[in-house]
């Protein structure tokens, strides 16, 4: 019997490997997958039937042969591609996610990998990037800038070498669809990059993966290796005149080399520190070179574009948010996961809808979206669609699409000055809004809950704001006011403030 | 002056010296331009005292410089 | 609060005596932007950054982490301005200057967020500016100052730095890291400008702080060079001579006189007392930076050792008698004359100095052809570059290089042979460096592995790591290949050269006995090694070889520099910048020395004293007859002193004892003398045999010119009255007149003013000119008023360049059964030559002995580990050395420095020298090394030398 069996981190957590164990050790032919996405049922088995794959949820090794024997019904969700919450879904980037066996090439390519790649070898540069340019895909790393912008300057930049360094510095709390897809379905990426480099003309490419991915590192790797061995990379990419290198580079625990010139610094081998723009990376990127940067989700969804067309993702979504956006649920949550879905989704229906409200059952008190320097909303915004216009439009950002939900007893003054802490634990040090201002400001916020010339110290917090917002290098000290502001506006009573 | 030391010098000289054309004019010029007249006189008496240890080219050099400065 | 409560602006100090600072470097772009910066219209070359537009204009922006002579950080956040059009506050430092762009500098909005940025300082640093040395001169300082801040509403209690501890390890300058604002700027300075990377930001966050790797300053890769102290714009990096005596009030422009690199600085002073010297930004040669020499090592000037009255004594086994100036120099005159009534006109002569002005040297060889009636003058040149002067000029009809040192800024592939820049040549080093991190290539010839074949950012393409004494083989070998291989620049050498003589060298070259194969037995160099130099050298765009001491003090140093003309003509590589055949020279004025006519058969400006209508022109002007034959050189003088006709010399600021090869012929030579006139700032060896002793001026007293290695005609102002009493060109012209020929000047600019009227190549240099733009390299006259960077761009000076056909000869000093091993010969950068100036101060911290490197085989054959004590002979004599086990030497070679008299590495160098300069074979000796035994060899002092002698 033909059973699915995920090796995702998250499974692995609550004991993927002993329940494959236990299955072959009970005669199953198991297959490793990514996950679903749905954390709450891992270990999330499958078993292959003639009406699909079914699911059976949190397996545990003793249930290995009642599995094999069809008698664990009781933990059975029926076929998984059916289930509610995929199935309200549109899965295009996540698509072969908890499907295929990440590393095979066969498998990938039998699920509809290398059709975007084949088609982009059959075209002029120029209308890959138009392409790209059509569909509306905006970098999913948080500044949401136009994919085919950035892929046109690089296009357009002569030089003798140029690179495709892709973002998987996964950094924001409560943020995991880089893992997950580099985990569960990594030649996406692969691929991606390749029609990067084709579209660029760039030969070279390298992932930054977070030190703390080891086991994203090591699956990358192996599919890297087979891809080579499939003549998917290396000299002759399919077989075609154009090549293209590709490795993992592990970055070194450090939040801020998810800030592009940062890591640029860090894949360089020096200290990750930004580098003021102009000049940007686009023109004279890694070692100088015109470099094309982006997250893994903007790469991972070139394939699927070029396959069916700009047409069919751009179709997707709202106002200048196009396509789909990878949410991931996480925090204080009853279904946490992975919910990819067209722009437009409303707050509300992520949290309540897909999530189905607080973990602890209590009522939800707020939310953090896009990470630790993302704002703080509460149930006004439970209509707010989720896009980059209308986040904006609230004072807050959509980041990398991490949705954090808090309960009724989080503290507010504490979530601002952690925002503060974190900014000073995380900052390279190299501007001084950010290296200064972050260690005043826990220091400002503290005076503020101790009641202490309450209205000056106020001010004081508005004034660094300001400066760490206006003044700092890059988006780490300057969005770290962003919780801070919007805890202090939503919540003045956490912070002891008698209105 | 030491004549060993001239001796030295003329023969390294001698050895060394890149030249286009008659070689014992190039050895001449160069020592007229860089050894005193003192030297001159002291390694023509040593070339006429032991020609054995001079090549054609340095005697040659050698004897021509002195026919110079008698004119 | 002291800092605040009296916001001063700029300092008036600062103004007074600091250079302006425009925040980012200059750019050389050809296209012209106009913006706008605060209502006016600003036009600045493209890739200028608003900082420094408006800085131009006259407006200028607070700023901290920015100075124009690194390239723009963008931490500070002082900078920020609007930009019509733009989002945010983007910094102006890293923002370039765009067409039609309209900018705000000064809006309420900015001055609160500057003020805030500097609050935020200021919550992190101590609140002791009236007794912070750096008071007066700290941008940190002024900018709270510029911005109003009144008042830290963080208060002072927060977290800080304030109780770091000061690093003051360095014996120069303090790290005072609880004062540090973590600007960066020293460690860019140390990246940019040095290349040293030693400093580096440990932690991160409000954690980030300097630091030097290790456990301090001293003990880090730091090598002193300055250029963070300077960077520093707060009191965390701070001179300690500033913290003991005070912040300048005042400042002398002039010209370091270490080596011949030849660095501007500006002399600081309080009063009449020097506190630092600081490198300056518009020196020509080294652009604002500088090395441990320069910039700190000074203090030998004032040093207890410096003798300041004349002395005299009848033998020199006497004691001196100091006597006055007068009596000394009415005592050395009578002398000389009865010297030559006995013995005759040619029975004295004298030695020039490569450390003194060209104002002094001119005198000095002036009093030789004129009171002393002979051509007897030869220069301390003699034992270093002689060689390049008759290479160059032979080829190319110059007695110097070709490039300023500013053009390996434009090299495509540097070709560095037989020269240690990173130690000898610092500041030219740190720009080499600088290229290579670049992108340059970079090919080394040189029997030891110096730190540019591997270091921080930088790696030789190829190390040619070639026996010594094997150059010409080598560079003979190197062009082989480019000449049969078809990489010759055939259009360069078809328009710009003698055609028949490069055919003639081409049937030369082409010789088998010149291939890289053929060479590799006798070089050790793998041939294909010497193939892929050449062609990479002959293929990469601008080539340009540079070369020291390596290449001349050898036996065919001549001719191995004719081997690189030729080379260099072959891949068309001469006449623009980024090219050429460049010496680096040793000490400070070793160019400016050879230019005045120090040598014994050219007048000023290389014209051989045969020539009728020259010499006619110098008797016109001096009123004397001079004669048309050559003198005596140093070695001739030394073996006609021991034969007994050569009785009297006057020594100028050279200690030959110490310098010149086969010190016991030396000492024999000196001893034999009837009178040894020394002039010199201390007694060293060669004044042990002297009579008559004339104290002499430390560059900061002098007032003339130095020329450097690039023809830069440098400005050397006096810092302070001479100490002596007396200029040295003074003493000359008092010693000439006493003689009975009457000399006379009223100033320097009087003696350059004779210089330029006599010598073509000089014609238009004066004092006034200089002072007016800086420095000017020669030629200088009617045809290149402005000077000449770059020489032979439109021709060579000889006309067509002269290929000249360069057999390799061995040298006759080869290793054999009893001295199996080769010695060859360096520096070090803390210390300079003879070590007469740097061991008399705190530059003995780094270096306190000079030490033996040999390779681990030849020391484990011998029985001899790390740091033991060895005796190291030669055929000529034996000195005794601590061993240093390394692997910068290959087996077979052993090096050692000479900074020490003690260790008397020319007590051991031989007699050989170049056949057409006799320039000595320093590079070259054939050696035995073995275990010291304590009980028989104590090191040699040169008196011991002098009694076995």
């Amino acid at each position: 019997m033909k059973v699915f069996v995920p090796g995702d981190s998250t499974a692995l957590s609550v004991g993927a490997n002993e329940v494959a164990d236990a299955l072959v050790k009970a005669g199953a032919e198991v297959i490793r997958t990514g996950s679903r996405g749905m954390f709450w049922l891992e270990p999330l088995v499958e078993v292959e039937t003639d009406g699909g794959r079914v699911g059976y949820a949190n397996v545990e090794p003793s249930d290995a042969k009642d599995l094999l024997n069809g008698k664990l019904a009781k933990k059975s969700i029926g076929v998984v591609d059916e289930y509610d919450w995929i199935r309200k879904q549109q899965r295009v980037t996540f698509a072969r996610v908890g499907i295929i066996d990440p590393v095979s090439v066969d498998d990938y390519e039998a699920h509809g990998g290398l059709i975007g790649l084949r088609k982009a070898l059959s075209l002029p540069s120029e209308q890959i990037v138009e392409e790209v340019t059509e569909s509306g895909l905006r970098g999913r790393g948080g500044a949401g800038f136009p994919a085919g912008i950035k892929w046109k300057t690089v296009l357009g930049a002569s030089a003798d070498q140029k690179y495709i360094c892709c973002n998987a510095d996964e950094g924001d709390s409560g943020t995991f669809a880089d893992r997950m897809l580099m985990e569960g379905d990594p030649l996406t990426l692969v691929e991606g990059m390749i029609i990067a480099g084709i579209a660029v003309g760039a030969t070279k490419g390298l992932i930054y993966c977070r030190s703390e991915y080891p086991h994203a590192i090591a699956v990358l790797n192996k599919a890297i290796k087979n891809a080579y061995a499939a003549g998917v990379l290396g000299k002759s990419v399919c077989g075609s005149h154009f090549a293209f290198d590709l490795e993992v580079r592990s970055g070194a625990g450090s939040y801020v080399c998810g800030e592009e010139t940062a890591m640029l610094e860090s894949l360089e081998g020096k200290r990750g520190m930004i580098r003021p723009k102009p000049p940007i990376p686009a023109l004279s990127g890694l070692y100088g070179k015109p470099t094309v940067i982006n997250n893994v989700m903007t790469l991972a969804a070139v394939p699927m574009i070029m396959a069916n067309g700009a047409k069919a993702y751009q179709e997707i979504g709202v106002e200048r948010s196009r396509g789909t956006q990878v949410f991931q649920l996480a925090g204080n949550i009853a279904k946490g996961g992975i919910v990819e879905t067209g722009f437009g989704i409303t707050l509300g229906e992520l949290v309540d809808g897909f999530g189905g409200g607080t973990n602890s059952g209590r009522p939800i008190k707020t939310v953090q979206i896009g990470g630790p320097l993302g704002a703080y909303l509460d149930k006004t915004s439970w209509d707010l669609p989720m896009a980059y216009e209308s986040l904006a439009a609230a004072g807050g950002m959509l980041g990398h699409g991490g949705v954090v939900v808090f309960d009724d007893t989080v503290n507010m003054a504490a979530q601002a000055r952690f925002a503060m802490e974190f900014c000073a634990e995380e900052s390279c040090g190299k501007c001084t809004p950010c290296r200064i201002g972050s260690t005043r400001g826990v220091e400002v916020i503290d005076k503020i809950v101790a009641g202490e010339n309450q209205a000056e110290n106020l001010e004081l917090l508005e004034d660094l704001c300001e400066v760490m917002t206006d003044g700092s290098l890059c988006a780490m000290g300057g969005l770290t006011p962003l919780p801070v502001r919007s805890a202090l506006k939503l919540y003045p009573a956490d912070f002891g403030i008698r209105s | 002056m030491d004549v060993a030391k001239l001796k030295m010098m003329v023969n390294q000289i001698d050895q060394n010296i890149p030249f286009a054309g008659v070689k014992s004019d190039v050895i001449a010029t160069h020592l007229k331009k860089f050894w005193t007249p003192q030297m001159r006189a002291d390694i023509f008496k040593d070339v006429q005292a032991s020609p054995d240890n001079y090549s054609s080219d340095v005697r040659e050099a050698v004897a021509k410089l002195h026919n110079e400065a008698k004119a | 609060m002291t800092l605040l409560s009296d916001p001063r602006g700029l300092s008036p100090i600062r103004d007074g005596i600091g250079e302006p600072d425009f925040g980012t470097p200059k750019s050389t772009s050809d296209v012209t932007v106009t913006l706008t910066i605060d209502g006016s219209p600003v036009s600045v070359p493209a890739g200028t950054s608003i900082m420094r537009a408006a800085g131009e204009s006259g407006c200028s922006i607070p700023k901290l982490c920015a100075t124009d002579s690194l390239e723009p950080f963008g931490s500070c956040r002082m900078c920020l301005v609007e930009i019509d059009g733009r989002k945010g506050t983007p910094a102006s430092c890293t923002t370039p200057a765009e067409e039609g762009m309209v900018v705000r500098t000064q809006t309420a909005k900015l001055g609160k967020l500057r003020r805030n940025v500097m609050e935020l300082y200021i919550s992190d640093h101590p609140l002791e500016c009236l007794t912070c040395a750096a008071n007066g001169d700290c941008e940190l300082q002024d900018m709270a100052g510029v911005v109003g801040l009144r008042d830290v509403r963080y208060g002072y209690e927060g977290e800080n730095h304030l109780g770091a501890v000061k690093d003051q390890s360095n014996p120069y300058f303090d790290f005072d890291s609880s004062k540090c604002i973590v600007c960066n700027r020293c460690v860019r300075a140390c990246d940019q400008i040095q290349g040293t990377l030693a400093l580096t930001i440990e932690g991160r966050g409000f954690n980030s702080k300097v630091s030097p790797g290790g456990l301090n300053f001293l003990s880090s890769e730091c090598v002193s060079c300055g250029a963070c102290v300077q960077a520093c714009p707060t009191g965390t990096l701070e001179e300690k001579s500033v913290i003991e005596l005070g912040m300048p009030t005042r400042t002398v422009q002039t010209t370091c006189a270490y080596c011949g690199v030849g660095c501007t600085f500006n002399a600081e002073l309080r009063g009449d007392e020097l506190v630092r010297m600081v490198p300056a930004k518009t020196g020509g040669a080294n652009e604002g930076h500088s090395c441990v020499k320069g910039r700190f090592a000074f203090g030998y000037a004032s040093h207890k050792d410096r003798i300041l009255s004349p002395m005299i004594r009848e033998k020199i086994t006497d004691d001196w008698t100091e006597v006055s100036w007068d009596e000394a120099i009415t005592y050395a005159a009578t002398k000389f004359k009865e010297i030559q009534a006995k013995y005759g006109d040619n029975s004295i002569g004298g030695v020039t100095s490569s450390r003194c002005t060209n104002e002094e040297i001119f005198t000095v060889q002036k009093m030789i052809r004129t009171a002393f009636g002979n051509n007897n003058v030869d220069t301390c040149a003699r034992v270093c570059h002689s060689p390049t002067g008759f290479g160059l000029s032979s080829t190319f009809g110059t007695s110097a290089g070709t490039q300023d040192f500013k053009s390996v800024g434009k090299s495509d592939v540097i070709l560095l042979i037989g020269a240690n820049p990173t130690d000898a040549h610092p500041v030219f080093g740190s720009r080499l460096k600088r290229r290579i991190r670049q992108g340059a290539k970079l090919i080394v010839v040189d029997p030891r592995k110096i730190d540019l074949v591997e270091s921080a950012h930088v790696k030789a393409d190829h190390h040619l790591q070639l026996q010594p004494g094997t150059n010409v083989a080598v560079i003979n070998a190197l062009a082989h290949v480019i000449a049969t291989e078809g990489l010759a620049d055939q259009n360069f050498i078809a328009e710009r050269c003698d055609n028949d003589a490069f055919d003639r060298w081409m049937k030369f070259i082409s010789l088998p006995e010149n291939s890289p194969e053929v060479v590799e037995a006798q070089s050790g160099v793998p041939a294909e090694e010497i193939r892929k130099a050449a062609r990479l050298f002959a293929t990469s765009g601008n080539g340009a070889i540079y070369y020291g001491l390596g290449v001349t003090e050898h036996s065919q140093g001549s001719t191995m520099v004719m081997g690189m003309a030729n080379l260099a003509m072959a891949t068309g590589n001469i006449g623009r910048e980024g090219v050429g055949v460049n010496p680096l020279r040793g000490q400070n004025n070793v160019q400016g020395s050879c230019d005045m006519g120090s040598f014994p058969h050219e007048l000023s400006g290389y014209r051989h004293v045969s020539d009728d209508a020259v010499r006619e022109q110098f008797e016109t002007l001096w009123d004397v007859k001079l004669l048309p034959e050559p003198g005596m050189r140093i070695p001739n003088m030394l073996d006609n002193a021991i034969s007994g006709e050569f009785r009297g010399m006057f020594v100028h600021g050279e200690d030959i004892a110490q310098s010149d090869p086969n010190t016991k012929h030396v000492m024999a030579a000196l001893e034999a003398m009837d009178l040894v006139v020394v002039q010199d700032l201390f007694i060293n060896e060669t004044a042990k045999f002297a009579h008559v002793f004339f104290p002499g001026t430390s560059f900061l007293e002098k007032d003339g010119t130095f020329t450097n290695a690039e023809r830069r005609i440098n400005r050397v102002r006096p810092v302070m009255a001479p100490k002596n009493g007396k200029q040295e060109w003074q003493i000359i012209s008092e010693l000439a007149t006493a003689m009975g020929y009457p000399m006379h000047y009223d100033n320097a600019a009087q003696i350059m003013g004779e210089i330029a009227s006599i010598t073509p190549t000089f014609k238009n240099v004066s004092f006034e000119l200089l002072d007016r733009v800086g420095s000017l390299q020669w030629p200088v006259n009617d045809a290149a008023p402005a000077g000449t960077p770059i020489m032979h761009v439109n021709g060579f000076v000889r006309g067509k360049g002269l290929f000249v056909e360069t057999p390799f000869v061995p040298t006759e000093e080869r290793a054999n059964r009893k001295f199996p091993l080769l010695l060859t010969t360096g520096r070090i950068l803390s210390q300079y030559n003879v070590g007469a100036q740097t061991r008399r101060t705190a530059n003995s911290t780094w270096h306190q002995e000079d030490v033996l490197e040999i390779h681990e085989s030849d020391a484990q054959m011998r029985g001899i580990v790390d740091g033991q004590k060895v005796a190291i002979s030669s055929r000529i004599g034996e000195t005794v050395m601590r061993a240093q086990v390394s692997a910068r030497v290959p087996a077979g070679v052993v090096y050692t420095t000479f900074h020490h008299p003690l260790s008397g590495a020319n007590v051991i160098t031989t007699e050989f020298s170049d056949w057409a300069t006799n320039c000595p074979e320093y590079k070259v000796t054939a050696v035995e090394i073995r275990p010291a035994d304590s009980s028989q060899d104590s090191t040699n002092s040169l008196d011991d030398v002098l009694m076995k002698a």
